[in-house]
């Protein structure tokens, strides 16, 4: 396979696996009992899953991961559908995606990494719960 | 004779549902890229408690949470046309894209909107308390 077709096949893959994903996330952010209360999703929701269940956070990144993956693919197949993009437009386009991804990337898993707010072992973390 | 210009104008004539579902996909593929990046944005807030709760508490107002339906329009929009297409892709029902196009990606979806947007609607506009 070239890469090429690999890169078509993955959109396929990540689209398939987004499906499966966003169904759980949105049932676990709008649907589930402890959001359906007049103050809705808060800090100590999401903190008291994480102390619960750190497989949140591992659920949380590859999630993210996958839908940048196949969010900034897509805006390339876009760009370069464009027929005045040259290939050597298009590997500028590849390049500033794949940065702009990173970029993205790390913030969104600096929210989790080093928060320690959601560190269960973190005495402060547990107050801030508790407050609530 | 079938020159440039009158493909042209037959591709983008509204005519097929395949030019349809075309931008149908670019289009909400670009708005869920721009929510994507505001809401990784938000979630980053998580680091600062107090600023997370007041950013979630704005999103809780029943502005946001019609906006929130209108996210979920798009995502079932852009979900099921995409599976449509791996059907394409796959080579099933490829002699009735049409039908598969209104009945399973418009009208499948139209009926999983209201499914999700009903509880949405009730918990998040009907029942909120400022």
């Amino acid at each position: 396979m070239s890469a090429r077709v690999i890169n078509w096949y993955l959109q396929r893959v990540t689209g398939a696996a987004l499906l499966f994903l966003l169904v759980l996330h949105f049932w676990v952010e709008h649907f589930t009992a402890e959001v359906r209360t007049p103050h809705g999703l808060t800090f100590a929701v999401i903190q008291q899953r994480f102390f619960h269940n750190p497989w949140f956070v591992a659920v949380d990144i590859s999630f993210l991961i996958i839908a940048l993956y196949h969010g900034l693919n897509g805006v390339r197949n876009i760009i370069c559908d464009f027929s005045i993009v040259t290939k050597p437009m298009r590997n500028v386009v590849t390049v500033a995606l794949i940065l702009f991804g990173l970029g993205v990337a790390y913030w969104g898993i600096m929210a989790f990494v080093g928060n320690e707010h959601l560190n269960p072992l973190n005495p402060k973390g547990a107050t801030v719960a508790a407050a609530r | 004779m079938t020159s440039a210009i009158s493909l042209t104008i037959r591709k983008y004539s509204w005519k097929y549902a395949g030019n349809l579902a075309f931008w149908i996909q670019r289009l909400t593929g670009l708005g869920l890229v721009f929510y994507l990046i505001l809401h990784v944005h938000t979630i980053h807030d998580l680091r600062d408690p107090a600023k997370f709760d007041a950013a979630l508490a704005t999103f809780s107002k029943p502005f946001f949470k019609l906006g929130e339906i209108f996210l979920l329009a798009t995502v079932i929009l852009h979900a099921m046309n995409g599976i449509r297409l791996t059907m394409v892709d796959m080579g099933v029902g490829l002699t009735k894209q049409r039908q598969v196009f209104w009945y399973f990606t418009i009208g499948l979806g139209a009926a999983l909107l209201i499914a999700g947007a009903l509880p949405m609607f009730i918990y998040g506009i009907l029942r909120h308390q400022p």
